[in-house]
């Protein structure tokens, strides 16, 4: 859309300034001014065709995945049959097919892989042009940078957060206990910005909770007013029995549909980067959250998330502190 | 009423102490309303405002595994009364009662069995025009697959008894078809979501169908409508497309198509409701939302605008060609307690002469939720 503006901007003013250029070609040469695309919406247009170009290559490689799986079918189909020349004859041809979209699945791949970092690239380009836009922008202007930024921002790779062993060895020497601790104290620093970060996200959600909330309240109340026989219609499917279902709801998708988003890993994603930290029951309900529509999940989940990221981490400061006190027990003449 | 509603209530909370509920959620509201039309007639009947009182209470329980079977049961009770004034043949009081069990198959599909009733209980009119019961139950199965998209099928039975008039009571199957989609996904909770539904119910009334008992040509007149000897048979196709965005805002549209296809002369009619709605934060954690619905209804068939004429109704249920548009202002104190404040208006469709309809609605009430 700010694209769209942009070029509807820079027309509006080229157009007439063209306009009289060419009318005045007679009388001799004129400068020509048309407004030059900002630096901002030149890197929001490269992001758009990096996302264009990706998704043109995704859709190749769905074409194509589904039609290596058909070939696939085909050959098995055809080993099932009895052994015959006819048989070894077309099972040759689908087998040579099939290699052949083997390796095309193979281009796509890193043909994928290419536009992925070239829209990484675009990205990190738009979110540097944003930083730089927003020191002189007005007001308005800022909140609508802000927006852009935060989509454009590009999220720490969620990975999986190893913890390192946090049992006192009381046979190590200062200089191992030293290492564990400096070990303990990276991890409770990674541990530190999860909360932080999961704390973030139960507020967000929590705030879309409740405007959800006031939207659906002001939608009942329209319902009730017109209480007549066909306004309170018990309807066949209706919302508490996808409720009920726990599960009807698509799950939220950072880059599924047409644009995706940064910075908003899924429950899935968190769960599997948390699975080493959190009990098992955490993950197991940051993961469900997936299944749910309802940003209040969401909250909820993270919360849980964050509860247990936090007791983990007191534990974890709990015996590094321990395993410090040995090593300068240890140390003392 | 009241008590009884209450005693369904109570009922319900203990049964799921005992059945080890999870988790419950209970909702209580009540407040001061202004009502313009409480009768909701016509301009040329003579409207009548009052001041009238709503409560509601409604408390939900439900329980069991996770990723297998899970199950809900709803009871609600309301009363709305007049304060004063000489209207009070709309005080009523109505019930609901909601149960719902499903369980999982597979990360797919989850298969749910659902029962539901809704009844109005006039308190001093026996014959109150807006007195029904509603009851049905359905079976569903849901489908989710990896690219996040759900749909659910449901087929079940509905019926639905109108007191004033026992020839508007109908039994039928119903068929519900809904397919629902994460559009797109943002940053900061922003989404855009959409659903599409279409719904098909099959009417068999008790009353007979009226027949057209004068020639075909001129306008039929009132003594042309004429009970004939079958009873009166429906099918109602409702198709809807909703959109809704939740970021800085949220917001929602939608658009609704009815198609009623009677055997019943004069009863068949084409549907079709606009709806809009959008809910902004405002200063002082107050949420204001702006809601719109525009309604046009078409008719195939000429339409009866007598009424009780030798002891026949010709009234429709479904006739009701009325556009509102509404606002609400609302704020929450601490967690459990908000306060609401609402006005609306709803009105017939434009250049309706004939059937001209207003009613405006003022409310004030407090909500408490846990």
């Amino acid at each position: 859309m700010r694209l769209l503006q942009a070029l509807a901007v820079a027309f509006a003013v080229a157009a007439p300034v063209i306009g009289a250029g060419a009318a005045a070609a007679d009388v001799g040469p004129r400068v020509r001014v048309a407004q030059a695309p900002s630096r901002v919406d030149a890197a929001i247009a490269a992001v758009a065709r990096s996302q264009k170009a990706l998704g043109a290559l995704a859709t190749e490689r769905a074409a194509a995945t589904r039609r290596y799986q058909g070939e696939l079918a085909e050959v098995d189909q055809l080993k099932r049959q009895k052994a015959s020349w006819r048989r070894d004859r077309a099972l040759r041809s689908k087998l040579a097919s099939s290699l052949e979209t083997a390796k095309a699945l193979t281009a796509l791949a890193d043909r994928v892989r290419v536009a992925d970092a070239e829209l990484t690239r675009a990205k990190a380009a738009a979110v540097a042009a944003i930083d730089a836009a927003m020191v002189s922008a007005t007001p308005s202007a800022r909140a609508e940078l802000a927006r852009r930024r935060a989509a454009y921002a590009v999220a720490a790779p969620t990975k999986k957060i190893v913890l390192p062993d946090d049992a006192l060895d009381p046979l190590a020497d200062p200089e191992e206990l030293d290492e564990q601790a400096a070990a303990l104290r990276d991890a409770e620093a990674a541990l530190t910005a999860e909360v932080a970060r999961l704390d973030r996200r139960a507020r967000t959600f929590d705030a879309a909770a409740e405007l959800r909330r006031q939207h659906e309240r002001a939608e009942s109340m329209s319902a009730t007013d017109d209480d007549g026989v066909n306004r309170v219609a018990v309807r066949s499917g209706a919302t508490e029995a996808a409720t009920v279902a726990d599960g009807a709801s698509a799950p939220p998708t950072e880059s599924g549909g047409l644009t995706g988003a940064a910075d908003a890993p899924t429950g899935r994603e968190l769960a599997t980067a948390l699975s080493a930290v959190v009990d098992a029951r955490t993950v197991d309900v940051l993961r469900e959250s997936d299944r749910s529509a309802d940003p209040a999940t969401w909250a909820a989940a993270s919360r849980q998330a964050k509860v247990a990221v936090a007791a983990r981490l007191e534990t974890l400061r709990k015996r590094r502190l321990a395993i410090e006190a040995r090593a300068r027990e240890l140390r003392k003449p | 009423m009241i008590g009884r509603a209450g005693v369904v209530v109570g009922v319900l909370a203990a049964a799921s102490g005992a059945a080890a509920a999870e988790e419950w959620r209970g909702r209580a509201e009540g407040g001061v309303e202004y009502d313009s039309n409480v009768q909701r007639v016509e301009d040329r009947q003579g409207p009548q405002a009052a001041p009238m009182s709503r409560l509601r209470a409604a408390v939900d329980v439900r329980g069991g595994q996770p990723r297998r079977a899970r199950w809900v049961l709803m009871a609600a009770g309301g009363a709305r009364t007049a304060m004063a004034g000489g209207v009070d043949t709309e005080d009523a009081t109505t019930l609901a009662l909601d149960g719902a069990v499903s369980r999982r198959s597979s990360d797919a599909l989850a298969l749910g069995a659902r029962a539901t009733h809704y009844e109005v209980f006039p308190l001093n009119a026996p014959a109150d025009a807006h007195a029904f019961a509603s009851s049905g139950a359905d079976l569903s199965a849901t489908l989710t697959d990896a690219s996040a998209h759900v749909a659910t099928v449901a087929v079940g039975v509905r019926r639905l008894a109108y007191k004033p008039d026992p020839d508007f009571d109908w039994t039928g199957a119903t068929l519900a078809v809904t397919l629902e989609q994460p559009l797109w996904r943002g940053a900061d909770a922003r989404a855009v979501d959409g659903a599409l539904g279409y719904r098909l119910e099959q009417r068999d009334y008790r009353g007979r169908a009226y027949v057209n008992a004068c020639p075909p040509g001129p306008m039929p007149e009132a003594r042309c409508y004429v009970p004939g000897d079958r009873a009166r048979a429906d099918l109602v196709h409702v198709a809807t497309i909703k959109l809704s965005y939740t970021g800085q805002r949220a917001a929602s549209l939608g658009y609704e198509l009815t198609v009623d296809d009677s055997t019943s002369f004069g009863s068949s009619f084409v549907r079709q409701r606009l709806s809009g709605s959008v809910t902004t934060p405002l200063p002082a954690h107050v949420f204001a939302t702006l809601s719109v619905v525009g309604q046009l209804d078409r008719y195939p068939e000429p339409q009866v605008v007598a009424r009780d004429i030798a002891a026949q109704s010709f009234d429709s249920l479904d006739g009701e060609a009325r556009s509102s548009a509404a606002v609400r202002l609302g704020r929450g104190f601490g967690r459990a307690w908000q306060a609401e404040l609402r006005w609306s208006l709803h009105a017939s469709a434009l250049g309706d002469a004939a059937g001209a309809f207003r009613r405006q609605l003022v409310y004030a009430g407090l909500t408490w939720e846990r």
